[in-house]
């Protein structure tokens, strides 16, 4: 389980800043975060609080259970940003 | 002590993030939010396409600054014309520009000043209602417009003109843009990017979001070369390169449907550069040149012409190249980056003014890519002005309500924006959509003048 | 170097396993993370226990004993404070009596055993009955229904959420409690979540469509304060159509009187009063009662209400009723490791003291914050003098705050002990400084009653306390033995306390002085069940076994060990709320909630800088018509007005509201001064508790009526509202 963050993101970050985990990146303060598309929610990492959902000014975070079917993909999205940071720093 | 006095001069994001980061510091700032237009909240309301309702949801955060019982709001207030910088500066210890990238930039192509040649932000501008875009009726009588460009607003544009019109009828598109759209005889809208996919500027959520419309096709275009292109190895830079390969995945499962009979279509259409309109009295068509894509020595990319050029019949060319922000009377301006001269924010050789937003660092990135903006602006200010060493201005608020009242007494307020917001969610909600917006100053004006007067918000 | 300390979080009672990055020469804690190898409870991780450190190095922090000097505060020695501390209660004592000491706890206090079984040999010590705590601002209700029924006030019963076909959950928000009241399920609501995805029914009774409720199938918008008219109807609809099944964990005593009970009701009547259509209370009563297995759980929004007692013994009758209760998928009773019973008779015996104005019992050894205040300022014998107020912070967390904080600045003497001088405090005479959770270590056997399945850690510490400070429990051992009065009381104690000392001196051997250490082992070994050594040997915790149903029958101690279903106390608080009949005020139209927000902890960490960073603060929740009504509108300033107070806090308006209810939570408004830096004191948000009234209470539980406080809402001017210096406004007249 895990949140997912969608299209809808406007890398407002604020979900950045309540997150207990540190699960959501680009941070602001992280070199990505200027051409990041949009801000991803590490899968191995969240902890399923729901913080950033509520926070979110755009609604775009949805719990992966309650993704709505025309925004299943980014589950995928979010963790494949991920595993590419993994590759690239492999 | 005494509070800290700002003047924000534009409310788009960059603006209103100005205003939240200033009232989150805790130094007892007080503000005063200034717009050109009756309505605050800049491209938010003007720029963000009226099918991606969630993004204008952002707009919620920014009434609870402009409620803040330290801010007021005056909007329909030319800061230049009904107040001048020097004047700003009289009665705040600092001014922020934050008001945008108004213009747009140029193809510099033979043909692009004929009629049925248009900038995507006036395109823009127009379809969400802007006040100064109301009359610019975009011929849509011709089956094939035609998009120069490859950024995020060059799909926007593209998806509006093709969407079904019932889709639109739910969202707060204007109505004059509805009407028009109803009528358009448009089958098909070609995007064209000099470049290839890896180096398009649209982001992958806006390709997908594309890709998984219902009634329109998407068709990738030339075949042999974005497959080819496809193939290439990704950006070096990570952070670049997973939006890439993100894009190129898409891409890739694009370029293998089939198109459906009856669809509307939009062709993206890779390594293709216009070279002129074409047309006698108005826009017929434009020439096209194949390009390719040729690597640099130090891992840029150019352009070259590959001498292939076809001519595309089109009754619409949109250019969407960019904004690119105007020169503020009185500040120093790059004409080269297209921004005020500033460092971290501050405007250089004007203390006390301070910029943020395009206007600060050019037009590029998303809604909160102006709030880190912003987030630096504000530190900057604080650093100068926070810790009490502020001289402080001559005058208060209460001389900006006397010079107001004097050269612009019909300048809104919160309750009249109030007013205006609420008489546009409620002929929204009659007709089943977020607003029905209303796009002419003076309809604007008198809704809100039916509300109160700015004074009487202030003092009420 | 760095060091990995493995503990849990003792900010409430999820207790998440922590994995604790420290470096160890510098005494710092590096990073705070969720314990992944805790095996039971990490998973509601939050930013409170992510940024406990913050806390721990406080910029206000107190660190040495500060004397109060005119209106500011001159550092001491422990020698000096004790000295002065003991000689004034003595004289306090000798002049007026023990009742003369008051004492007040707060939550955080809960979380230490050491400190809390201290804190009790101090007031035995002075042997004052006025002791006072924060559970009669919430929990007490629970107290008097265990007690009432099954015979101790500490039966708590744990929700059994992984078996469960069908939740109703009244006056709780586990998406924000993370399931944690006085019972711990870990992971408690995504496990509601996944039953639910499952098939599991998920009623929710709340006046707000909180987080909670728009997860529900249905969502009961209850009016404030009326849970115990639905929970009542749910009963008769039960009982009249027969689909009741009478308990086969235990044996019910007034099955008939609850039947005459739930027959004199009307269900109109009940269904006009908490506002629920009667057709869904029916369907509810059905898809409870008819569930396979289910629970009812009933929490503060129950509590805190003039029927809160009412409210909750009915949750626990339509549970018996339905054979909930000790069975799968309902309400088990986990026995934890020691002998509850016996640590009872040991630490809280059962204490005969009555206030002396309202003439009230205590509940669970203490009396109601909310008649403190008079008990302080009321001339005649017996009136508090002196108050000892522990971890706690009464002004912001009970009703009125402003006429307990003038009381307060009439004490000829406050002592506060804390990690920084909070509201509560701003007329302590002495503050002395505390320990945070980090550096402590210990077991706390008493929590082990509360979790859902049989589980144990030792708290580990990850830091020591600043240099010199003492713990708690030893601060209150040495004014006990300054103050020449015997620990806990009792004779001889004091003597033990000084040979031990003299002999761990004599062989340096520290552990031999008598501590804590030495009771929390003590209570294991009586516990027969776990070994010392083996706790020990758990760092990241140890469920010990597996879930037992069946325990309660065992643990009740009612006479004839039957479960009293109908206790005449309740029934006769229920007729009384039957015959009564809502009251309503136009001069207050709105009537006030609280609500959980998973950030913050009643009054105490509101200024973290780590927390709170999308918006610090409280607001009040309006419905879009109320808001109209009051020519409000989003985000506005506003006054709200009860009959006791007024505060003024920026207006939500969201739909999410019930009509004719507003929302704000607890906790807010409570300055946290400097008195050794100086600082102007930091504050955030207003005090919405400072509008209960502290008369109007639930008689049964001495609760206030926090949960439904009639109120008005107005717009304060703009200008008015710009809280910056003078000339602010300047002109704009």
């Amino acid at each position: 389980m895990a949140y997912v963050i969608t299209r809808a993101c406007c890398n407002d970050a604020v979900c950045v800043e309540v997150c207990p985990v540190d699960c959501i990146h680009p941070r602001p303060d992280e070199p990505g975060y200027a051409i990041a598309e949009q801000l991803y929610i590490d899968p191995a990492t969240c902890i399923d609080c729901n913080a950033c959902l509520e926070v979110c000014p755009v609604e775009a975070i949805h719990r992966d259970a309650d993704l709505p079917a025309a925004l299943a993909a980014y589950a995928a999205v979010n963790a494949g940003f991920f595993a590419a940071e993994a590759e690239a720093a492999a | 002590m005494r509070p800290l006095r700002v003047a924000v001069v534009g409310t788009g994001p960059a603006g209103a993030y100005t205003a939240a980061h200033l009232l989150r510091a805790g130094v007892g700032a007080e503000l005063e939010l200034l717009d050109r237009l009756p309505t605050p909240w800049g491209l938010v309301r003007a720029g963000v396409a009226p099918d991606h309702q969630d993004t204008k949801a952002i707009t919620r955060s920014f009434d609870w600054v402009a409620a803040d019982p330290a801010v007021r709001l005056r909007l329909d207030v030319d800061v230049g014309r009904d107040v001048t910088h020097e004047e700003l500066l009289q009665c705040h210890d600092a001014v922020v520009y934050a008001v945008g990238a108004g213009g747009s930039r140029r193809l510099g192509l033979p043909g692009e000043e004929l009629p049925g040649s248009l900038a995507a932000t006036d395109v823009v501008a127009w379809y969400n209602g802007h006040p100064a875009a109301a009359g610019l009726g975009p011929d849509l009588s011709h089956e094939r417009a035609v998009v120069v460009g490859n950024g995020n607003v060059a799909l926007d544009v593209a998806r509006v003109l093709v969407r079904d019109v019932e889709a639109l009828r739910r969202t707060d598109i204007a109505d004059h843009a509805l009407d028009a759209l109803a009528g358009s005889a448009v089958r098909e809208v070609v995007v064209l990017g000099r470049r290839g996919p890896a180096q398009a500027a649209f982001t992958s959520p806006e390709l997908r979001a594309l890709l998984d419309l219902e009634e329109v096709d998407v068709v990738v275009e030339p075949a042999d070369a974005v497959h080819a292109a496809l193939d290439e190895p990704l950006p070096a830079d990570p952070a670049r390169a997973y939006g890439v390969r993100l894009k190129v995945d898409l891409l890739r499962e694009a370029l293998g449907r089939r198109p459906r009979a009856g669809r509307r279509r939009i062709v993206l259409r890779f390594f293709s550069a216009p070279s002129a309109l074409v047309g006698s009295d108005r826009v017929e068509g434009l020439e096209v040149e194949r390009t390719a894509v040729v690597a640099q020595a130090d891992g840029s990319t150019t352009v070259a012409p590959r001498g292939v050029g076809e001519r595309l019949p089109a009754g619409l060319v949109v250019r969407a190249i960019g904004y690119a922000a105007q020169a503020v009377p009185g500040l120093p301006f790059d004409p080269a980056a297209a921004i005020v001269r500033n460092v971290a924010g501050r405007v250089e050789g004007r203390p006390g003014t301070y910029v943020a937003g395009w206007v600060k660092r050019g037009p590029s990135g998303v809604i909160g890519t102006n709030k880190r903006c912003a987030a630096q602006t504000v530190r900057a200010l604080l650093d100068d002005l926070g810790g009490g060493a502020r001289t402080g201005p001559q005058g208060g608020r209460g001389d900006l309500e006397e010079l107001l009242a004097a050269r612009r007494p019909e300048a809104i307020g919160l309750a009249g924006w109030r007013a205006i917001d609420a008489h546009e969610t409620t002929a929204g909600r009659r007709q089943g959509r977020p607003r029905v917006k209303l796009a002419d100053l003076g309809a604007l004006r008198a809704v809100a003048a039916g509300a109160s007067t700015p004074t009487a918000q202030a003092t009420a | 170097m760095e060091r990995t300390v493995h503990t849990y979080c003792r900010i409430c009672l999820a207790n998440c396993g922590l994995e604790v990055r420290v470096d160890p020469e510098a005494n710092r804690v590096l990073d705070i993370k969720p314990d992944r190898a805790n095996p039971y409870t990490w998973r509601d991780f939050c930013r409170k226990g992510g940024t406990a450190a913050e806390v721990v190095e406080h910029p206000r922090r107190i660190t040495r004993p500060l004397r109060g000097v005119g209106d500011r505060y001159e550092e001491a020695t422990y020698e000096e404070a004790f000295a002065d501390i003991a000689a004034r209660l003595n004289a306090v004592i000798e002049r007026h009596g023990p009742d003369a000491v008051g004492s007040y706890h707060g939550n955080p206090m809960g979380f230490s055993f050491a400190t809390t079984t201290f804190w009790t040999g101090l007031l035995d010590a002075i042997g004052t009955g006025n002791r006072f705590w924060v559970g009669s601002v919430d929990q007490n209700n629970c107290h008097v229904v265990a007690e009432e029924l099954y015979g101790s006030e500490l039966v708590a019963l744990v929700p059994d959420i992984d078996d469960c076909d069908c939740f109703l959950l009244v006056g709780m928000d586990p998406a924000h409690s993370r399931f944690n009241w006085l019972e711990n399920n870990p992971g408690g609501w995504n496990r509601v979540q996944a039953r639910v995805r499952d098939g599991a029914d998920l009623i929710v009774v709340d006046p707000r469509r909180s987080d909670t409720a728009a997860k529900a199938r249905t969502h009961l918008a209850v009016v404030p304060g009326q849970d115990w008219a639905l929970l009542l109807g749910l009963v008769k609809v039960v009982l009249e159509r027969g689909w009741d099944r009478p308990s086969t964990a235990v044996a019910l005593d007034g099955l008939d009187a609850v039947r005459r009970l739930a027959a004199e009701a009307d269900l109109d009547d009940l269904a006009a009063r908490c506002g629920i259509e009667r057709a869904v209370i029916e369907d509810v009563a059905q898809r409870f009662a008819t569930a396979r297995t289910a629970m009812c759980v009933s929490h503060t929004g129950v509590a805190h209400n003039e029927h809160g007692t009412v409210g909750e013994w009915l949750s626990h009758v339509l549970n018996l009723l339905c054979d909930r209760i000790d069975r799968p998928g309902g309400r088990r009773y986990e026995r934890g490791y020691v002998d509850m019973v016996q640590v009872m008779k040991l630490f809280a015996p059962g204490a005969e003291h009555r206030t002396r104005l309202r003439d009230n019992p205590p509940i669970v050894g203490f009396h109601a914050l909310a008649e403190l205040a008079d008990e302080i300022t009321t001339p005649g014998p017996g009136q508090i003098r002196a108050m000892l107020i522990a971890f706690g912070n009464p002004v912001v967390s009970g009703p009125d705050g402003a006429t307990l904080d003038r009381a307060l600045g009439e004490l000829d003497l406050l002592v506060a002990f804390d990690l920084v001088q909070r509201e509560s405090h701003r007329h302590a005479h002495w503050i002395l400084p505390g320990t945070h959770w980090l550096e402590r270590e210990e077991l706390s056997p008493l929590l082990g009653g509360l979790q859902e399945q049989p589980y144990v850690q030792y708290a580990a510490k990850a830091v020591d306390p600043p240099d010199g400070m003492l713990e708690e429990w030893a601060v209150f051992a040495e004014l006990a033995l300054a103050m020449d009065r015997n620990l806990f009381g009792k004779p001889g104690v004091n003597k033990l306390l000084r040979a031990t000392r003299a002999l761990a001196r004599a062989t340096r051997r520290p552990g031999l002085a008598f501590n804590p250490q030495w009771v929390q082992r003590l209570l294991v070994a009586l516990g027969r069940r776990l070994r010392w050594s083996d706790i020990r040997d758990h760092p990241h915790g140890w469920v010990y076994g597996d879930k037992r149903y069946g325990d309660l029958a065992g643990a009740l101690t009612t006479p004839g060990k039957r479960v009293r279903l109908a206790p005449p106390a309740l029934m006769d608080a229920c007729r009384e709320a039957l015959a009564q009949p809502p009251a309503t005020d136009e001069r207050f139209p709105l009537l006030l909630i609280n609500k959980r927000v998973r950030e913050a902890m009643n009054s105490w960490l509101n200024e973290s800088p780590g927390l709170f960073r999308a918006a610090r603060g409280n607001v009040v929740e309006l419905h879009p018509d109320d808001a109209a009504a009051a020519g409000v509108a989003d985000g506005d300033l506003v006054r709200i007005v009860s009959a006791t107070s007024a505060i003024e806090l920026r207006a939500a308006v969201t739909d999410a509201m019930r009509p004719g209810v507003a929302c704000s939570p607890h906790g807010w408004g409570s300055r946290v001064f400097d008195p050794v830096g100086g600082r102007e004191p930091e504050v955030f948000g207003a005090n919405r508790n400072a509008l209960v009234d502290n008369a109007r209470l639930d008689r049964l539980s001495q609760t206030p009526a926090m949960n439904s406080v009639a109120v008005r809402v107005e717009p304060v001017a703009a200008a008015a509202g710009v809280a910056v210096g003078h000339g602010a406004a300047g002109r704009a007249g």
